[in-house]
This record gives C-alpha cells, structure tokens and sequence, in this order.
C-alpha cells in the first residue's frame, strides 16, 4: 500500500475527512501531521459546507409529453409532410390540426415551394464533352510509314540531283551561246562578249559585223577569278565552266546567231525574269495521306525556273521538320 | 467507366448538372466551363468510377468546382452576369416558378445546393449528405431552414398581390 507523503497527503486527508481512511492509515496521517504541523490546518474542514447540493429547478413536463401539436412545431410538421418524412398516423394529426387552425393556405404554400427545373436549359455542346473513336495506328506501322515517306522524298531529291550533275558533267557547250542558263548566274554575258559600244575589242575572234566579239581565254579566266572571289555562289557553275575553257572554242556559225545572244543578255541584265521559280507537289497525294497518317503536316515542293526543266529547289516538311534544297 | 458509358452519361445528365451550376453561378459561360471541368475531371478518373454511381459522382464534382469557383470569384455577386436569355421562367406555373427561383438567390450557397439537388434531382439526404460533405441530419436542417425560407418569400409576395 502507498505510504503517505508530500506528493499524495491530499487523497489521504480527503479519505480521513470523509471517514474512509483504514484505522492503521490513520496511524500514519498522524505521524505524518507531527512531522509536517503546518498542513493540520488543511484537515480543519466541514465538508457539510463544500458540499454542493442540487437547486431546486421545474421543468414543464408537459413540454416533454406528447400532447398533440404546437404552435411552434406545426411549420416543421408541414415541411416534413411535404418531404414525406411523416408516417400515417402522424400525417393524420397534421391534417386535423391544419383543418382546425385553418392552416389551408399556410400548408399550400409550404406544397407550392418545391422548385421545377426548367427543362430549356440545356447544355447545348454536349459532343464538345464525349469521346471519340479514333484510328489506332500501332507505333510499328507509324515508324515504317515515316521510313518510307522519307526514302521516297529521298530518291525524288536525290533523282532531281543526279540530273543536274549528270548534265554539268556533259561537255559545256564550246560556244557561250549554248550557255543560257548560266551565264546569268556568274555574270553579265557581256563578261564573255564586248561589243563595240566601249567594251573594247581585245577579243581575238569578232564577227564580220564588228558587232560582237569575244575576249580571250585569258580574260575570261581572270574575270572568272574576279567574280569567284566576290560570290562564292558561283562556284558551282565557275567550276564547270572552267574545266571547259580548254574547250571553248568559237565557231563563226555561232557567233552569227547574235539575236539569240542579245535575248541573252537581256536575261542576264534583267534577273528577275529568269529567277521566277515555278513550284509544283509532285506527290501530294502521298504526302497528304501520309499526313493523315500520322496527324503531321507531310509536303514535298519542288521548283524550277521558267527557262529549263532543271528544278532547283526541293523542300521536304515531316511536321516540324524541314528540310530545303536549293541549288544555285 | 467504359467510354460508351461516359458518353452515355454526357447524354443523360450533362443537362442537369448545367442546371445545377447555372441556378448558382448566373453565368452561363461560367457553367458551361464548371460543366466542362467536371467531365473532364471524371473522365480522368474513370477507371476508378462505378458506371452505376456515376450521377453521384458528377453532381459531388460539380459541386465540388463549383464552391471552389464560387470562393474564388464570388460569381454569386455578380448580378450583372446574369444572362438573361437563358435565365427564363420555367414554362409551367410561371409565375410561382419565377418567385421561387428569385427567393432561391435569397438563400446561402449551401442551402441551395441542398434544395436544389432534392428538388431538382429527386436525391434522398444521405445522398445529398454524400454529394456535398454534410452528416444528414445537417441536410435536413439546411433543408427545412431552406423550405421556410421559400415559404415566407411566397407569403410576402403573394400579400403584396393581393
């Protein structure tokens, strides 16, 4: 058993005060209170007086009874009729009540009061909110399907190339006439030709007419050079024509087709008519159902300038990507 | 959820639950959007939605965006907002209809959330209780509180009538 001590005389001294305490316990409280004289005041307590005792309260009782319906229960009991939370015999006290307090109106009222949606409101968008079927491509067929649109745009470009070399490959022309196409691209064609209004006439061969004449091989060389230096576009084309320089040998029967020429040089000095490119989708189809396939914008575009058949330009879109060739 | 049975549920209650959010918002761009989000927000969870409870679940998303939205941009003060072309009068017993859903307006956000979704939706209270995050007990009390509210607004404007 617990001895007594500073931390627990209290439930010791209630015990004592209330005559619960054991007799040998109260051997112990008084051995306690001797040693410690000051808490003997602590003991000195008619607990008749802390006593709390109960007031005298009356409740209506017939409050609690059930006695029929009030006044202030009758708008809850019409509610709950209205939500149909009354049972039989319930709903017939309401009824005998409403009739004998003539609560008729009251009771249609609370009846009335039950909100009616209102059937042309309406969502109107409702495909806006449903799910579609869509195609289901498996990835593999998506991934073959760009492998092959990809080497057929390639072949095209790569056909389109081949052509091109293949005809700068062929022996240039000796005479510059058969040069229209490029001779705008490098230079003016009086580059090749000198007429006599103030080109000079260091050419070594002229026509009868004195008209046109050609510059040496030396100066066309050099200016080949000139020009090379200040557009490296022209590489291409300087390239070719200087592996035929050794080759370019004027014949008189040449010379003689001077209209053509000046055609040539009307070209020459205006570029713009020669430059115009005429572009074309050769395979569109392809592209387009490639593009439904797989949801990307797919084109291919190629152009070509009004004076040859030669096609200069390639461009290639796969969705974001793009891909242009352009030949100069 | 299958994606026929979402669909199916488009069908079926995208009109009520526009309703629903409209009697609160006042705005019908507004609801259409609320509309919109919750479709798309039990979309999202379809593979964890009975087909069965879908109704349920759309009206406690709905309503869900809508206290969201509503704590957000007080649409509810928002008078000006009121498209009046798809605010009508219902077509039977317009008059008390149109009083009725004028003393809506007068009630709390709450209130009229539970008395549209029995009125409404015909919803049983703990269903209600469910949809809204409320012990049934308060629904009813919202309810009652609700229903004597539309009374006493009827009785004022039926003296003034008279």
């Amino acid at each position: 058993m617990e001895r007594i001590n500073l931390n627990n005389y209290e439930a010791f001294f209630l015990d004592y005060i209330e005559g619960n305490l054991p007799a040998r316990q109260e051997f112990e409280l008084i051995d306690f209170l001797n040693r410690y004289p000051e808490l003997r005041d602590e003991l000195d307590i008619d607990l008749d007086e802390l006593r709390l005792k109960p007031e005298a309260l009356e409740v209506d009782k017939n409050e609690l009874k059930h006695i029929g319906i009030g006044d202030s229960e009758v708008d809850d009991l019409m509610i709950a009729s209205v939500e149909g939370l009354l049972g039989k015999e319930e709903q017939t006290e309401l009824d005998a009540y409403i009739s004998k307090h003539q609560l008729e109106k009251k009771f249609s009222q609370f009846k009335r009061a039950i909100l009616v949606a209102d059937s042309n409101e309406v969502f109107e968008n409702k495909e806006s909110l449903k799910k579609k079927d869509r195609l289901v491509i498996p990835l593999y067929w998506k991934v073959a399907a760009a492998a092959a649109v990809i080497v057929i745009l390639a072949r095209i470009v790569s056909l389109n190339t081949s052509d091109v070399e293949e005809q700068t490959d062929v022996e240039l022309a000796a005479a510059p006439s058969e040069l229209p196409f490029v001779y705008p691209r490098i230079m003016p064609l009086t580059s090749f030709y000198s007429t006599d209004q103030g080109l000079g006439n260091s050419g070594n061969q002229t026509n009868n007419g004195g008209v046109v004449k050609f510059k040496d091989e030396k100066e066309i060389k050099d200016e080949f050079i000139t020009v090379d230096q200040k557009d490296t576009s022209t590489n291409f084309i300087k390239t070719n024509v200087k592996n035929q320089n050794d080759k370019l040998t004027v014949q008189d029967d040449q010379i003689e087709k001077k209209e053509d020429v000046y055609d040539d040089i009307e070209i020459a000095q205006n570029p713009s008519k020669s430059s115009e490119i005429i572009i074309d989708e050769p395979i569109k189809l392809i592209t387009d159902v490639a593009g439904n396939v797989f949801n990307r914008e797919v084109s291919y575009q190629r152009g070509k300038t009004q004076e040859s058949d030669e096609y200069v330009t390639h461009h290639i879109k796969l969705g974001k990507f793009e891909f242009e060739r352009k030949k100069h | 959820m299958t994606k026929e049975e979402y669909n199916k549920a488009v069908d079926t209650y995208a009109d009520n639950i526009y309703r629903f959010v409209l009697k609160h918002l006042k705005n019908v761009d507004a609801s259409k959007d609320v509309v919109q989000d919750t479709f798309a927000k039990v979309w999202e969870r379809k593979e964890h939605i009975n087909p069965e409870k879908i109704r349920s679940y759309l009206f406690t998303t709905a309503h869900h965006t809508l206290i969201d939205l509503i704590r957000k941009e007080k649409y509810k003060d928002d008078v000006d907002a009121i498209d009046k072309h798809h605010y009508q009068a219902p077509i039977e017993n317009l008059d008390l209809q149109k009083t009725l859903h004028q003393a809506l307006d007068q009630l709390p956000e709450i209130q009229k959330s539970v008395i549209l979704l029995r009125d409404y939706e015909g919803y049983a209270y703990d269903e209600i209780g469910e949809i809204t995050g409320l012990k049934e007990s308060q629904v009813k009390v919202y309810i009652f509180r609700a229903r004597k509210k539309l009374q006493e607004i009827l009785v004022s404007v039926e003296a003034v009538m008279e």
